[in-house]
């Protein structure tokens, strides 16, 4: 349930360390919340010094861990203990080059599987 | 940067007991489990391909059950560079061509997911137990997608380095004070 205001941690190398979410892609007025695959504007709040992203950039990124509990199809439940986020560009391609930790396989249904394919751990 | 150990995620979280039989599911059934990918291209068609259409440096990755992920992502990655963005496209159409040309006469035909077809950059393939990576050759060794795949025992290394990292050191004592104990 990630909404506008939200802080999330970042899942990738791409050099940013926090962001915060501005907008939901495809949120109908606003109010709609985010889950695992969807697509948020972010503005970057802390970034790792001499890297190619800096601070207060607005950014896209891809939600890949929530807190809230995700049901998958088969009645598994996953609930991680953080929010995080892989920073992507417009195309879909992923920023940093390797993503860190563990990465539901829903997302290659939602036509992410560069970001499951880079991961270490497919749950 | 560290891996997995210093992200936070699922810290202490055990997967309870049923969540293993989705893992196990995933590792141990994975020809039952998708029929399809069998059926959609073997391993040699795809090299074939790739030949035919030019593509430079194609290399194979087995992530099956004792690669990374511990199979259940897929069976293999095929990674394969374009010398240009249309290449790439190109590359892509191609294998989509030979899918849909083996598939003739049925009365389905299943395509596979193809992503980043419009950007050209990385275009994938998905069909089930084999991923196919169709990169620019600048996006290739950019995201360097060999090393992800060639060590598979990445989990036991990482804990190696913690057990060498946690070693007890004597306390130098560089001030000019006298060390009340030992």
């Amino acid at each position: 349930m990630i909404q506008p205001q939200t802080l999330l941690n970042v899942a990738d190398n791409s050099g940013a360390q926090k962001l915060m979410c501005i907008r939901v892609i495809g949120a109908a007025g606003n109010q709609r919340y985010a889950r695992i695959g969807d697509v948020i504007v972010a503005v970057i709040k802390d970034a790792v010094p001499q890297m190619p992203l800096e601070r207060s950039e607005v950014i896209r990124a891809v939600i890949v861990r929530t807190c809230k509990e995700f049901k998958c199809e088969d009645g598994i439940t996953i609930r991680y203990d953080d929010n995080a986020a892989v920073i992507i560009d417009q195309k879909g391609n992923p920023k940093g080059t390797r993503v860190f930790g563990a990465i539901a396989e829903e997302l290659r249904e939602l036509n992410f599987t560069k970001i499951v394919s880079l991961a270490p751990e497919v749950l | 940067m560290l891996s997995a150990v210093g992200s936070g995620a699922a810290g202490g979280w055990r997967p309870p007991p049923h969540l293993f039989q989705r893992l196990l599911s995933s590792c141990s059934g994975v020809l039952p489990a998708r029929p399809q990918a069998a059926e959609l291209l073997e391993l040699a068609e795809v090299e074939k391909v790739l030949s035919d259409v030019r593509a430079g440096d194609v290399r194979v990755f087995p992530v099956g059950e004792g690669g990374l992920h511990g199979g259940a992502c897929a069976d293999y990655m095929v990674v394969a560079t374009g010398r240009s963005d249309w290449h790439v496209r190109n590359i892509a159409q191609a294998l989509l061509y030979k899918i849909k040309q083996k598939q003739k006469g049925s009365d389905r035909i299943l395509m596979p997911r193809v992503e980043g077809q419009q950007a050209g950059k990385w275009v994938v393939i998905d069909s089930g137990s084999i991923i196919i990576h169709a990169l620019e050759e600048r996006a290739r060794e950019y995201y360097d997608l060999e090393s992800i795949w060639s060590k598979e025992v990445s989990p036991n290394t990482s804990a190696r380095e913690l057990e060498t990292s946690l070693v007890k050191t004597r306390h130098r004592n560089l001030s000019q004070k006298p060390m009340k104990s030992i």
